[in-house]
């Protein structure tokens, strides 16, 4: 199976070691580093679990076995927040691309979800400003 | 004057630092430069504003400004990712032996916690200048303070507030905030003339500021003679002039904008009274404890910290929150007469010099470092 991206739903992000994953119609955020980026990149240019399985485990040095329970878990994870869906008749792209960089021993890939970024932004003591931010307020605090 | 050789490097983040002068911004100011010469070495990580530096040393402290909040309000995912790198590099630059972050409801704490998950193991330390609200046990900020190896509070009810949070067992400390000395004494009032009163911080609905006008125009109206000067700008400045227009007391409140330091002190000494009336969130009550250390009493809702700092019919007087009328009460009673309002004046000073004074908030922080900090309190 493989997967794609609800770009109505989804916005992503991948600077070097991490992945940024936002839900804007919830707010939600993801954030993951490590393998989980790597299969996050994976998973967004088309793989498979399979795919993904066998990429990991030559990155990683790692046999495909051992990583394919926790890759499994993850893109379950994945769907089950509806950050990917499945894609039964999307294509295999003619190759994978990951960025290169160092990598620690194979973790099972995991990801952080934060359900409350906005209320934490709007502890701050500059709330309450507009998209210039501090310290001009927003349109409706103008007059 | 030495400097001792940094013996602990501590990076800081603050919501806000200088130029801004808020609770944590004053304490700040004088408590790094005093740090620095216990050895303690800290740099400060804040949030971006228009206007100033991303990088800059002020008194000694050196200082980035990374648009914490502004990435998160984009929605754009590559904003927050770009903020976490210049994190990252900020901390291979200043190596900290420790992560200190003043107050854990802010932006930083999503970037800290990214950093931590990342294998930083880092120690830190949380202060807490405000109460936690309800609405602050977010799941960042739990984390945070669940991990801490010890959390401090600039008073009692910070730390009461944070009690939910914490695990059992953790390491609490309350630390006062402190405040430096001054030659400056309250300006004498006498029977039948114009009270002089002030207010100083943000213009915000929190502060109360609506309250201490209606408080006035009240009072007035049952022959208080008085004047309310109002010292700050925010987004409720409109709102509030025209309360006291509605009220027909426009004549008798100034609001006199953002001053510079020396000013605000300047009119602090000139007040006969300062009224902090605020809903919530106020972790210890700074501006209150300044003027009590000049003599200047103080009306304070009972809210956070402000009704640790002042003392209910001895130092100041302490009214219930959101209750204009009771802050009008205690208006008449504070200047029914002379000698009451110079005898609360005096407790206020005699309360601050005794409590809240500038060495022993930086002993206490030194020793919350020295405690908490295992691998680094000899050398402390």
């Amino acid at each position: 199976m493989r997967y794609d991206i609800d770009a109505q739903r989804v916005t992503h992000e991948r600077l070097n070691e991490e992945v940024l994953i936002i839900n804007v119609v919830s707010g939600a955020y993801y954030s993951g580093s490590g393998s989980f980026a790597d299969l996050w990149s994976l998973l967004a240019q088309g793989a498979s679990t399979e795919d993904a399985a066998a990429h990991l485990s030559e990155t990683f040095g790692e046999s495909a076995e051992t990583i394919l329970p926790g890759i499994r878990d993850s893109i379950g994870h994945l769907l089950a927040k509806g950050l990917i869906r499945e894609a039964p008749d999307r294509e295999a792209p003619d190759g994978w691309s990951l960025p290169d960089l160092p990598r620690a021993e194979w973790q099972a890939p995991s990801f952080a979800e934060y359900t409350d970024m906005w209320d934490l932004i709007q502890l701050d003591p500059i709330h309450e400003v507009g998209e210039a931010g501090w310290p001009f307020a927003p349109p409706e605090h103008r007059t | 004057m030495t400097v001792a050789t940094p013996r602990l490097r501590v990076l800081a983040f603050s919501p806000l630092f200088l130029p801004f002068l808020g609770g944590i911004e004053i304490l700040l100011r004088t408590l790094l430069p005093a740090l620095r010469q216990r050895g303690i070495e800290t740099a400060v990580v804040t949030e971006s504003a228009e206007g100033l530096a991303s990088r800059e040393e002020m008194d000694g402290t050196r200082v980035y400004r990374l648009p914490l909040s502004g990435a998160v309000r984009s929605r754009n995912a590559l904003e927050p990712l770009r903020v976490m790198q210049q994190l990252r590099a900020i901390v291979a630059e200043e190596r900290p032996d420790a992560l200190h972050l003043h107050s854990v409801a802010q932006a930083a704490a999503y970037y800290v916690e990214r950093l931590l998950s990342q294998g930083g193991a880092l120690p830190y330390l949380v202060s807490l200048h405000g109460a936690l609200e309800t609405e602050d046990q977010l799941q960042v900020v739990r984390g945070l303070l669940a991990g801490a190896r010890a959390v401090s509070g600039v008073s009692q009810a910070c730390l009461d507030s944070a009690a939910p949070f914490l695990p059992a067992g953790s390491a609490r400390q309350l630390i006062y905030n402190g405040i430096p000395d001054t030659d400056l004494r309250c300006a004498p009032w006498r029977q039948g003339e114009t009270a002089r009163l002030l207010c100083v911080g943000r213009l915000q609905l929190e502060k109360g500021y609506d309250l201490a006008i209606a408080a006035l125009a009240i009072a007035v109206a049952r022959g208080f003679d008085g004047r309310l000067a109002i010292i700050g700008r925010g987004e409720q400045e409109l709102n509030f002039r025209a309360l006291a227009a509605r009220l027909g007391i426009a004549d008798r409140v100034d609001f006199l904008g953002e001053l510079a330091p020396s000013l605000v002190a300047a009119e602090m000494a000139r007040a006969h009274a300062l009224l902090a009336p605020s809903r919530m969130r106020e972790g210890f009550g700074l501006v209150v404890a300044e003027a009590g250390r000049m003599g200047v009493p103080a009306i304070v809702a009972k809210t956070g910290g402000l009704s640790e700092v002042v003392i209910d019919g001895r130092s100041g007087l302490v009214v219930p929150r959101e209750d204009a009328d009771a802050l009008a009460d205690a208006l008449l009673r504070l200047f029914r007469s002379e000698g009451h309002w110079r005898d609360l004046g005096a407790q206020a000073r005699e309360r601050v010099v005794t409590t809240f004074g500038h060495d022993a908030c930086v002993e206490g922080y030194v020793r919350f470092y020295a405690d908490h900090l295992g691998e680094k309190r000899r050398a402390l």
